[in-house]
């Protein structure tokens, strides 16, 4: 059985409010969104808005 | 400034509410046609500014039924007619791109081969100017280049469509752009052309770990106890991926 990828659509109509991208954060930093497809691989950077607590999460800067 | 006739909107809205009543596979046929030939023509008219000229490959759409009368294909349908409404002039990079990458995705789901839209001059920018306008370096800027940001080759220089700044400041519609891109990639890249991809792919994960082998930079797969695996998973997939071409080809792996 192959598994098939993630439903981006259905990611994309259910979270995508929480999405965001952080143009220009410090000097040639910037985070966009990252979309990898291969045929064994599906990797994607969904930045996300920040948490008031957490703040930019996922970043490593 | 409307673009359509309100009337005529509203007749094309009705006709598909019929055909999908009744399982009329002309009338969705036909009404399917119809919205993207408007589309495809008012995006000519309305961003001439912008585009110089929208190739497609010649063929027409043969939709299988169970796609024709989805709700996926209806809901589309009637997006399209309620965006030819209000479709209007000038519109911003912004909304250019949103239109143009929906375009361009529904023109794939329809089952079109190829769509190839062709830019003015001082509609494009320098790949430095465009990572200036990113707040990137050269080097981010060609790996989104890679990954699906819209450029065209103009002799040996590459060069960038202004709406791809905006679109990659949207999260969702960014997304879009690279799905668009990779997907249509996977279906044109030959064995043969993935197999140097993944060649040079592993060769810069050797370089960044200065390791040769995936043990030697990672030792025992841990998990999620593992700092940042994500290269570890890149670098085991794209072994075992060039192992499988390997196969396939009929050569033996190695010891």
């Amino acid at each position: 059985m192959q598994l098939l990828p993630a439903d981006i659509d259905e990611i994309i109509e259910d979270y995508g409010h929480l999405f965001a991208v952080y143009p220009k954060l410090r000097e040639r930093v910037s985070i966009y969104t990252d979309f990898k497809r291969t045929k064994k691989r599906l990797e994607i950077l969904f930045p996300l808005k920040e948490h008031p607590f957490h703040g930019i999460t996922g970043l490593k800067i | 400034m409307r673009i359509m006739p309100k009337t005529i909107l509203e007749q094309t809205e009705s006709n598909i509410e019929m055909g999908f009543q009744n399982k009329n596979v002309l009338i969705i046929e036909k009404e399917t046609d119809s919205v993207f030939k408007n589309i495809f023509f008012y995006m000519l008219t309305l961003f001439s500014e912008k585009i110089s000229s929208i190739k497609v490959d010649p063929h027409p759409f043969s939709l299988p039924k169970e796609y024709l009368f989805s709700d996926k294909h209806k809901k589309n349908l009637l997006k399209w007619i309620k965006r030819l409404d209000e479709m209007d002039h000038p519109a911003s990079d912004l909304e250019f791109g949103k239109i143009k990458i929906d375009f361009e995705y529904w023109y794939y789901q329809l089952g079109g081969e190829n769509i190839e839209f062709s830019y003015h001059q001082d509609y494009l920018l320098t790949p430095q100017a465009a990572a200036d306008a990113l707040g990137v370096s050269k080097v981010t800027l060609s790996k989104y280049v890679k990954q699906g940001l819209d450029y065209i080759e103009n002799g040996t220089h590459k060069r960038i469509p202004k709406y791809t700044i905006e679109i990659m400041k949207d999260p969702i519609y960014s997304i879009r752009m690279q799905q668009i891109a990779q997907e249509k990639k996977l279906r044109e890249q030959s064995v043969e052309e993935r197999y140097h991809e993944i060649t040079q792919e592993l060769a810069d994960l050797k370089l960044k770990y200065k390791k040769m082998t995936l043990d030697e930079a990672f030792g025992e797969y841990a998990g999620d106890n593992m700092e940042d695996p994500t290269d570890y998973y890149r670098w085991r997939d794209l072994e075992e991926e060039m192992e499988e071409i390997f196969r396939l080809r009929g050569g033996k792996e190695e010891a």
